[in-house]
């Protein structure tokens, strides 16, 4: 079989050896009495119906590899390729490889699962592609070949969970990738134990070793542009069959605050937005601990005017800051879940009843200050402005430390907490990469100029 | 081990606790001082100290300005304070105290006391305006003026010229004066505050005082001069008189500077430059004001401006005193670090002051 492969030429070899480690590669030798043709495609890209109707049923039909050679190349859309580029090129945007005798051609299967994509859900952006990951592996590999057309991206295979048998993908761009971080990765996949694995974010869990961590270590998205995106900066994508998200690692403290319009975005309005997110952090973390540390321990940092504000919509309010803050704030924390969980018809309902007719009730009554409200539904709202829910969470349930922290020591207390958790950033690693730096790759612009130039 | 680990978190977490209360008190429980008036006591020798209180308003979306004063006798400021607290039933926080209130008599007597005690307590040291209060202490404090929503908040906005841009007031803190009481070549000086009535007061003074006690008033118009002299870019108008009509120019931006010249042992004198750019802003006459009469205007502006400034000085000098700090930059100046302030003491009397303003009136103020 290799010694009728060699005589097809050059090209057809050189093209495996290309796409090594392609574990969605397809290669086949269709043989009849009168000869063979090797046929050669991606499957995550090309349509198996298309190939099996229009290339492979023809080949038995006819019976004779020089007459079937020739049907396929005038077929409509079919192109014969002597160079090599162009082979891979049209290989991986969804064309099948026929071989006869040392010709190649090319047959048109792509495969566009167009009806099947949903749209974004938790990662919605106003401007830019709305197509989220959906339940299939092979509809999920699909959108991000169609993103990523390079002969570097790698797509690896490999079946987690003892009764579940989930199907996994690895993907990586082979030229960008820290060798280390996939090392590490396969290494965590193999000593996995497990019986079931339906979530990403589950995986997730399993494969970060610090077992009681505060921060997400790895980004679960749900947007193929998003993975395609951290696959050119040379991040590992694993993907999981019956799951609608992808993880990506390793990931930085950064990249869990940038949404994937910021670079459609005129450059200041990118920049204001992303400004706007931190900002939004800042206040969802510190106001409700800032809150209890200036009515309780130093009302002198506010105006007098603010002091003697709070001082008034407080005077009927019967217990300390910190219980009022704590109680409302666990309040909201169940609106919050109450319309995660309810029926998209209700949930506007259970907002305006809990919020506005709970708030107003709840201040009329004299149990908390108006001030709380306004402070609750910042806290609320800005929590919203982060772009990735994992991170959300994290930040949702970090501010209780802060709150824990004001009570106890105040003003102190708050800087205190600020500065444990900067060197707790500071000491996080996400797979062997310093969880805390600022940008992902020290030379983004050099790889920006690489990417447009053209490898 | 997970739940050992949990476990001395939760128990860390209660010990913290525990620590809670040493300086925990809700902003409810506590009143805000926003104004304290010292005025002599009945008995010789003790002052009488009353406090402004300011009371939260319950309902925010009513103007309702409510306040309480405190009185207390005794021969000391800290013990009058400590006396107080029993009669309110919530904890005196003096956080967002920024004015202090001398009453006349003891400014005319000795400020000293309690210029000490102001620079000595922690939490109001570095945002306490110092002001004297006429006729009394207390009579000021229990103004309460229309437009206030905040007690005193009237006063505090005008002591540290947050609010209004008065030229007449300037604002002095309580570590300012203390620096000039105990600071040779430099003497302290104090807005006087004027109650007018339940509603009103009035900041138009300022007295200068001998790191004692009040020994000069100034005029309205003299304070004015004063705070050009002392200040940048003071907001006010002078007038210019021409051809028997009366012209006012605002100064857009003012600057002075000056030069003690020393050189002629007989002959010391003060050079001052003032810099006005100004535009004109009432004019008694009917006449076109054009380009050539604004540099007129502007040059009998100066004239006058220059006459006014070097009678202001004159007067300040034959008072014997140095609100400006002449002395002080004199003695920066020179090395003889032994005789220097004694020489000034013996150059100051004989001063002359030659004063060089430069008005210069750009726009006429129209639309054209």
């Amino acid at each position: 079989m290799s010694g009728q492969l060699h005589k097809q030429g050059v090209t057809l070899e050189w093209i495996r050896g290309q796409l090594s480690g392609f574990g969605d590669l397809e290669d086949k030798i269709m043989a009849v009495p009168s000869g063979e043709v090797s046929l050669l495609y991606i499957k995550s890209v090309t349509d198996g119906q298309t190939i099996s109707r229009n290339v492979v049923a023809p080949f038995y039909e006819m019976g004779d590899p020089a007459a079937y050679y020739s049907y396929i190349a005038d077929y409509p859309g079919s192109e014969e390729v002597t160079e090599g580029t162009r082979a891979l090129d049209l290989l991986l945007s969804g064309y099948a490889c026929i071989g006869q005798a040392g010709r190649l051609c090319f047959f048109d299967a792509l495969k566009a699962e167009v009806s099947g994509v949903k749209e974004t859900i938790t990662e919605s952006i106003s401007q830019g592609p709305s197509d989220a990951l959906g339940e299939s592996l092979a509809v999920n590999l699909n959108l991000i070949r169609r993103r990523y057309q390079s002969s570097s991206l790698k797509m690896e295979f490999t079946i987690i969970g003892n009764v579940s048998k989930t199907k996994v993908a690895i993907l990586y761009d082979e030229s960008r990738v820290n060798h280390n971080v996939l090392a590490e990765l396969k290494e965590k996949l193999d000593s996995l134990k497990l019986d079931v694995l339906q979530a990403a974010g589950e995986l997730e869990k399993y494969i970060s070793s610090d077992k009681l961590r505060i921060f997400p270590k790895t980004i679960v998205t749900e947007r193929p542009d998003r993975v395609v995106f951290n696959l050119a900066e040379g991040k590992v994508a694993v993907m999981l069959d019956t799951t609608g998200y992808a993880i990506v690692l390793p990931s930085i403290f950064n990249d869990f605050f940038t949404a994937m319009d910021d670079k459609i975005h005129l450059p200041f309005v990118g920049r204001f937005l992303k400004l706007l997110r931190i900002l939004g952090v800042a206040m969802t973390l510190w106001l409700p601990a800032l809150y209890i540390a200036f009515t309780s321990y130093n009302p002198e940092i506010v105006r007098v005017q603010i002091a003697l504000l709070i001082g008034g919509s407080r005077a009927t309010v019967p217990y300390p800051s910190f219980v009022e803050v704590i109680l409302m704030m666990i309040m909201m924390e169940f609106l919050t879940e109450a319309s995660l969980r309810l029926p998209r018809a209700i949930g506007p309902t259970a907002t305006t009843v809990g919020g506005l007719i709970l708030g107003q009730a709840a201040t009329a009554a004299g149990l908390i200050g108006n001030i709380m409200i306004i402070l609750v539904s910042v806290v609320a709202i800005s929590n919203f402005l982060i772009p990735l829910n994992m991170m959300s969470f994290s930040i949702r349930v970090l501010k209780y430390f802060f709150v824990v922290a004001a009570a106890v020591l105040g003003l102190v207390g708050v800087v205190i907490c600020l500065v444990g958790f900067t060197m707790y950033l500071c000491s996080q690693r996400s797979f062997g990469q310093p969880y805390f730096k600022l940008f992902f790759l020290d030379t983004l612009g050099t790889t920006l100029r690489k990417k447009s130039g053209g490898e | 081990m997970r739940t050992k680990k949990g476990a001395v978190f939760l128990l860390l977490l209660l010990v913290c606790m525990t620590v809670t209360g040493c300086n925990f008190k809700d902003i409810d429980r506590r009143i805000f001082v926003v104004a304290i008036g010292i005025d002599p006591g009945k008995v010789e020798g003790t002052f009488k100290v009353s406090l402004k209180l300011a009371i939260p308003q319950g309902d925010v979306t009513k103007i309702d300005e409510k306040m309480q004063i405190l009185t207390e006798e005794s021969e000391s400021i800290s013990e009058a304070l400590r006396r107080m607290k029993s009669k309110v039933e919530k904890e005196l926080d003096y956080v967002h105290c920024k004015s202090l209130i001398l009453g006349e008599q003891i400014a005319a007597k000795d400020i000293r006391h309690v210029t000490d005690w102001a620079v000595r307590r922690r939490d109001i040291q570095l945002i306490l305006n110092f002001a004297v209060g006429r006729p009394g202490a207390l009579e000021v404090l229990q103004v309460k003026p229309p437009s206030e929503r905040i007690p005193s908040n009237s006063l505090i906005l005008a002591m540290s010229g947050q609010g209004t841009e008065s030229p007449f007031i300037s604002s002095v803190y309580s570590y300012q004066l203390m620096r000039s009481i105990y600071e040779n070549g430099i003497d302290p000086i104090l807005p006087i505050i004027e109650a007018q009535g339940e509603e009103q007061f009035l900041i138009d003074k300022i007295a200068l005082l001998d790191k004692k006690k009040i020994k000069l008033v100034l005029t309205p118009d003299e304070t004015r001069l004063f705070n050009l002299l002392s200040r940048s870019n003071l907001r006010t108008n002078f007038p210019a008189h021409l051809g028997g009509g009366m012209y006012q120019y605002y100064t857009e931006s003012s600057s002075s500077s000056y030069r003690i010249v020393t050189q002629q042992e007989d002959n010391p004198y003060i050079r001052y430059n003032i810099k006005i750019r100004a535009i004109l802003e009432e004019n008694s006459t009917e006449d076109m004001v054009t380009h050539h009469m604004l540099k007129e205007i502007g040059e009998s502006g100066a004239a006058e401006l220059s006459k006014a400034v070097t009678a202001l000085l004159i007067k300040i000098r034959d008072s014997g005193m140095d609100p400006m700090g002449w002395g002080l930059h004199y003695g920066a100046r020179h090395w003889n670090n032994d005789t220097e302030m004694a020489v000034w003491e013996s150059l100051y009397p004989r001063l002359k002051f030659q004063v060089k303003a430069d008005v210069d009136v750009k726009y006429s103020g129209m639309i054209k």
